[in-house]
């Protein structure tokens, strides 16, 4: 696959900072802002697309055991719960389709998320459903601060570990 | 949702092996065109002030519109002279109309007026500033209350003269306003570029003692407006003592924002909205909020260290003054000092010394338990900006900063994280 993406990708930054840069008027600071922008964004994803998939995958496991745990929390009383559990198997059975592709796990993934999030939404906040969203939220909050780690938003860069101990 | 198995169809592939057709789009995105009835499902279920009301109301009707397209500096020139004239006899003229930056918000020209000034007496030439919305913005607000706000202040606290309204874009593309231009940095001069929208903005030793006293004196004041200021302020709704609702519609804001605009459900976003009205407390002081309180959102003059004029008013509203200060304190508005363990509250001071100073300029007492249920809000409205609204309008191309605000939006598990650790707290 010539070219690859990581090739296509690493011309286009490259043409970015070493042509367009320069030629780019020096009075123009929403133009130069946008440039180091746009050459930002790009070095993100050569960075992150070849972990993409992994990376979905653990999210997705995420949601499975954070809808497994809400079910056993909410039980059967909620008019949610199985609309809930189909999203669920859908996701289990996404996961397991060696032919599904990235887009198609994180629209499975989607789909349980916001059954989950109707679960919740119709349940009385208790004390245990608080605990267990925060709980569970962690591991996929984790991942996400290390994904957009290059953002240069987290204020401790060292307390965030790198994506790949973390898919 | 997701169908079941047995309505998917398998599609052969070229190997000849039978592929399942998962589905590729999430439901979700009605919101990029929403019909009648969702706007109003929405509208219904998290009442908001009045004025905010229109505005968002407004907003979800143009969604299914055109994006921004570039707009020439000649056509802002043509519609400011059409809203000039529509309060200002005598001769005028507007020169070297010029783009500003800064913020991910708005757009804005600097320009000069000449003219014979506000009360039509004398021969003059000042200094201008357009604020402008795009068709969408990352956060969707009211031109009416920012200019009202901005006039109200006027000898409260330094704030830019407020000249002309246009609320409905009726002689510009979009919302707008024209105030003075003030004179003023937002950072010191000598310092790098920050990250965009002023995160990590570093005083630096030199500046940040006398600024410090300045921004908390002056937060000081305006949660303390008095009767006269409030009485100005028609475009807001009002606040009762002892009672909860301005808190409660300041949740729904954000809430409503959230469901206008998300592209992905998060259950902690849910949890948290419950914890925020079972929580919310009684009023105990009415102030004017800032809605954007930092380090940032000011200008100062460098060789007094004195802030000329505070900015960004667009998220005040009537509440709790707790509100600014959770905000200040956020954590993507900390820093460490040079000494490398001293965190900084808006880049300022250490948190103890940052509450006790505003205590003493304020009069008002911090309460810790309203601070962190504050604390939660602001998460809360942050994950509602940056990865609701800076999704969706980057989606629907309708900024001249898309970009700016797509690079915002990778702070969501920042701000996730904290909103976090804060349920945690306060379980």
């Amino acid at each position: 696959m010539v070219p690859d993406f990581d090739l296509q990708l690493q011309v286009a930054i490259k043409a970015l900072r070493d042509a367009v840069a320069p030629a780019v008027d020096p009075g123009n600071s929403v133009a130069k802002e946008q440039l180091q922008l746009a050459i930002g964004t790009l070095s993100i994803v050569q960075s992150r697309l070849p972990l993409a998939r992994r990376y979905v995958r653990r999210l997705s496991e995420d949601a499975i055991q954070l809808g497994e745990k809400v079910a056993d929390v909410v039980g059967k009383a909620s008019a949610h719960i199985s609309a809930m559990k189909t999203a669920l198997e859908d996701m289990k059975e996404a996961l397991a389709d060696p032919e599904a592709d990235t887009a198609e796990l994180e629209s499975a993934r989607n789909t349980l998320i916001s059954a989950i999030c109707e679960v919740i939404e119709a349940a009385p906040l208790t004390t245990k459903l608080q605990a267990l969203v925060v709980q569970e939220s962690t591991s996929s909050i984790n991942r996400e601060r290390a994904w957009y780690i290059s953002s240069g938003f987290e204020p401790d860069k060292t307390a965030v570990a790198p994506i790949e101990e973390l898919i | 949702m997701l169908s079941g198995k047995s309505s998917e169809k398998n599609a052969p592939s070229s190997s000849g092996k039978e592929r399942r057709a998962w589905p590729s789009a999430p439901k979700i995105d009605v919101r990029q065109n929403p019909t009648p009835e969702f706007i109003a499902v929405i509208r219904s279920k998290f009442p908001v002030e009045a004025e905010m009301d229109r505005v968002l109301t407004r907003k979800m009707e143009r969604r299914s519109g055109p994006g921004y397209t570039p707009i020439s500096l000649v056509r802002l020139v043509e519609g400011a002279t059409a809203l000039i004239r529509t309060s200002t006899t005598g001769d005028f003229a507007l020169r070297d109309a010029r783009w500003l930056t800064g913020g991910a918000s708005k757009l804005q020209m600097a320009f000069d007026l000449d003219w014979n000034g506000p009360n039509n007496d004398a021969r003059q030439t000042t200094k201008m500033v357009l604020r402008m919305e795009p068709p969408e913005s990352v956060v969707e607000t009211s031109r009416r209350r920012e200019f009202e706000l901005i006039k109200a202040l006027e000898g409260v606290v330094a704030v830019p003269p407020a000249y002309w309204v246009d609320p409905d874009g009726a002689f510009l593309p979009h919302p707008a306003l024209i105030y003075g231009f003030a004179k003023g940095v937002t950072k010191p001069s000598s310092l790098p570029s920050a990250q965009v929208t002023g995160i990590g903005l570093n005083y630096g030793p030199e500046f940040r003692p006398v600024l410090a006293q300045h921004f908390l004196r002056d937060v000081g004041r305006f949660h303390n407006p008095g009767s006269d200021v409030l009485a100005k302020l028609s475009s807001f709704d009002s606040a009762q003592l002892g009672s909860s609702d301005a808190t409660i519609k300041q949740v729904n804001w954000w809430r409503r924002v959230w469901e206008e605009d998300r592209a992905e459900d998060i259950p902690l976003m849910n949890i948290a909205y419950k914890w925020l009205l079972e929580n919310a407390p009684e009023l105990d002081h009415v102030s004017i909020v800032h809605g954007d309180c930092r380090g940032g959102n000011f200008l100062f003059t460098e060789n007094d260290k004195e802030i000329t004029a505070w900015l960004d008013w667009e998220l005040a509203y009537l509440g709790d003054r707790h509100q600014d200060l959770a905000w200040s304190m956020m954590n993507a508005y900390r820093h460490y000092a040079e000494d490398g363990k001293t965190e900084l509250m808006s880049g300022f001071l250490p948190e103890n010394e940052y509450l006790e100073t505003y205590e003493r300029y304020s009069g008002l007492k911090v309460d810790r338990k309203r601070l962190n249920y504050f604390r939660m809000l602001c998460s809360y409205m942050s994950v509602s900006i940056c990865q609701g609204t800076a999704y969706r309008v980057a989606r629907g191309s309708k900024t001249h900063q898309d970009i700016v605000v797509t690079w915002l939006a990778m702070i969501t598990s920042t701000l996730l994280n904290q909103m976090r650790t804060t349920l945690e707290e306060v379980a």
